[in-house]
């Protein structure tokens, strides 16, 4: 694993701006960054992250099976009570998911860790899928890369062939997509899957979370809707469980005849409830780093002050958000933020590996349960917020 | 190496986002402005026929309606077209696109926002159709812009301003949506506390 230094694509700009890349550049940041690239073994690739990965799913959906027959675990994972039947419901009918993305820390050498698994509303798709597979094409075209190097990503491929087998899982004639109003990058990211959704013969609506509406059908059942009282029958929402489930149309869920992507089951896997319950299950699993319940640890001074550096996390924070680190029970670093107040897990300290001063982190997509590529974001700081920095990289 | 990592295959034309045709009428637009930039003669911008009917003399009303029927079309004629609702959306803002199929395929294009008369009781009357965006990337937002991308001097909010909602071409409904906006409060609870610096999603 090694950190290359490219020139840039002279003309990516203009390239990013024909194909619609919005948001290589945000709040006045670079966002995307090509003035270099990472560097695996084919055997980095399929030993330490692929197979971890595909392993590491396989271990969740087996904690999201613990957690629907167990009321004490639903409580924990604040699931409100209304939902422990549907959500019961939409697992056992294995109602199909789209994808994810595990955060990993891997260096290289030592074994990948799970930092969290981000199950429900995973960003940057559309530069890991399409954009750094643009970039290798382009690269390898002029020359200044390898012809024999390839990517591990095969997102597009495996998302455009997801998407056809929801469709058939639901028979559905169309899907709608969905995310909040005024967030370019949200905005792309769905983009792109509609543009999946057409690649695969799908038609394909856009609606923001904001419009959606519920109405009655001509049989009155009730189905949400679009800002055409068109019916969603299937929608994916790049909206989070956890809010859907608390606000005002939270009661209709249940009776409204949309189905959802991600399935609702989802909303377990999303949790950071999960990474405890896994060290539970599977105590020193190599690809896991010890975490617990913060209450279950609160009188446990031991645990927290003897020679050890933790990172508490509340249950739902997203960006990074409500972070605090703390060493030997003292804080020594903290983001602030608007979650906490539904509870909060431990997790033992990390560190991220550092290339050229930049602190790295993996993401590794699922698409289903089967791997299906990784992204790579380097930030500044040791905890990666969402104004680090997309950098491509290549097998060889 | 056997098996390849990474997609076999993008379609690329089929990636490929940004204006789909170029607008045609920049020869009457040019015509147009050379007219005002000549004569000076005076254009007056509405938002509705009713604008244009409360500011004329009752003799004006057919040709306020007309004037407008003729915008719209020519809007649909000679607008800015997109080829996903995304870009569009990019430049004219949220919800301020709708579908149009034309000879040439469906496009996405932004809602006619006004239009700008001259010489209203005359026989050689002008009409034009107005945008504006309400995107903060784009260099339209709160501005008159044409067809062909001119943009107007000043500010789209001195005027009284209000969309349409007869612009709105809806699909023939097959429900009855009884309520909206049931979804998306905890974004703008949440959305405080960052706001000041930056405003962003709700991915992780």
């Amino acid at each position: 694993m090694l950190r290359i230094p490219i020139a840039e694509r002279p003309n990516w700009r203009q390239r990013a701006s024909d194909f619609g890349f919005h948001f290589h550049t945000m709040y006045g940041q670079p966002y995307w960054d090509e003035s270099a690239y990472y560097q695996f073994s084919l055997n980095q690739i399929e030993s330490h992250l692929e197979d971890p990965t595909a392993e590491l799913q396989q271990m969740c959906l087996a904690a999201v099976d613990k957690v629907i027959g167990d009321e004490q675990l639903l409580r924990r994972f604040q699931i409100p009570e209304l939902f422990w039947e549907p959500i019961a419901a939409s697992w056992h009918s294995r109602q199909p998911s789209l994808y994810s993305r595990l955060d990993l820390v891997y260096d290289g050498k030592n074994p990948a860790k799970l930092l969290e698994n981000n199950a429900d509303t995973p960003t940057s798709l559309y530069e890991s899928g399409f954009w750094q597979w643009l970039w290798l094409e382009d690269n390898v075209d002029k020359g200044a890369v390898s012809r024999s190097a390839d990517q591990f990503n095969s997102l597009q491929e495996k998302l455009v062939a997801r998407l056809k087998n929801i469709q058939d899982y639901y028979a559905t004639d169309d899907m709608h997509f969905s995310c909040c109003q005024d967030t370019i990058e949200d905005r792309g990211t769905v983009q792109y899957l509609q543009d999946c959704a057409t690649e695969a013969g799908i038609p394909n609506h856009f609606v923001y979370v904001e419009d959606i509406g519920i109405a009655e059908t001509v049989e009155d059942k009730l189905v949400f809707s679009d800002l055409n009282d068109q019916p969603l029958q299937t929608c994916f929402k790049l909206y989070p469980w956890e809010f859907m489930l608390r606000e005002e149309f939270a009661e209709h869920i249940i009776e409204a005849s949309t189905h959802w992507i991600e399935p609702i089951w989802k909303s377990i896997l999303s949790n950071k409830a999960l990474l405890p319950l896994l060290w539970q299950m599977y105590p020193n699993h190599p690809n896991l780093l010890p975490a617990y319940f913060a209450e279950d640890v609160k009188n446990n001074n031991g645990l927290l002050s003897r020679n050890s550096k933790w990172v508490h996390k509340p249950i739902f924070s997203r960006e990074g958000a409500n972070i605090q680190v703390t060493e030997n029970g003292k804080s020594v670093y903290q983001t602030d933020g608007p979650y906490g107040e539904e509870g909060m897990i431990i997790q033992a300290h990390h560190s991220l590996p550092q290339y050229a001063e930049n602190y790295t982190l993996i993401g590794s997509w699922l698409v289903g349960d089967e791997p299906a590529g990784i992204s790579i974001r380097e930030d500044k700081s040791p905890i990666t917020q969402d104004l680090s920095r997309y950098l491509p990289h290549i097998i060889l | 190496m056997t098996t390849r990592k990474r997609s076999s295959s993008i379609n690329l034309s089929r990636m490929r986002k940004g204006y789909a045709l170029k607008p045609l009428a920049i020869g009457i637009a040019s015509i147009f402005l050379s007219a005002c930039g000549g004569d000076r003669k005076e254009g007056v911008i509405y938002t509705s026929v009713d604008e244009c009917l409360n500011d004329n003399p009752a003799s004006a009303a057919e040709a306020c309606k007309t004037a407008y029927q003729d915008a719209l079309d020519e809007a649909v004629r000679t607008g800015p077209k997109f080829n996903s609702e995304y870009d569009c959306e990019y430049e004219f803002g949220p919800n301020q696109c709708r579908t149009v199929n034309t000879g040439s395929g469906s496009f996405f294009m932004p809602f006619m926002a006004g239009y700008m008369v001259s010489n209203l009781l005359s026989p050689s009357r002008y009409h034009q159709p107005l945008f504006t965006s309400y995107s903060r990337h784009s260099p339209f937002r709160s501005r008159w812009v044409m067809s062909d991308g001119y943009v107007f001097r000043g500010d789209i909010r001195d005027r009284k301003y209000r969309v349409k909602e007869s612009t709105f071409s809806k699909k023939p409904a097959v429900s009855r949506t009884m309520k909206r906006g049931g979804f998306g409060s905890s974004v703008r609870a949440k959305s405080n506390w960052s706001s000041s610096s930056r405003k962003s999603g709700w991915g992780g």
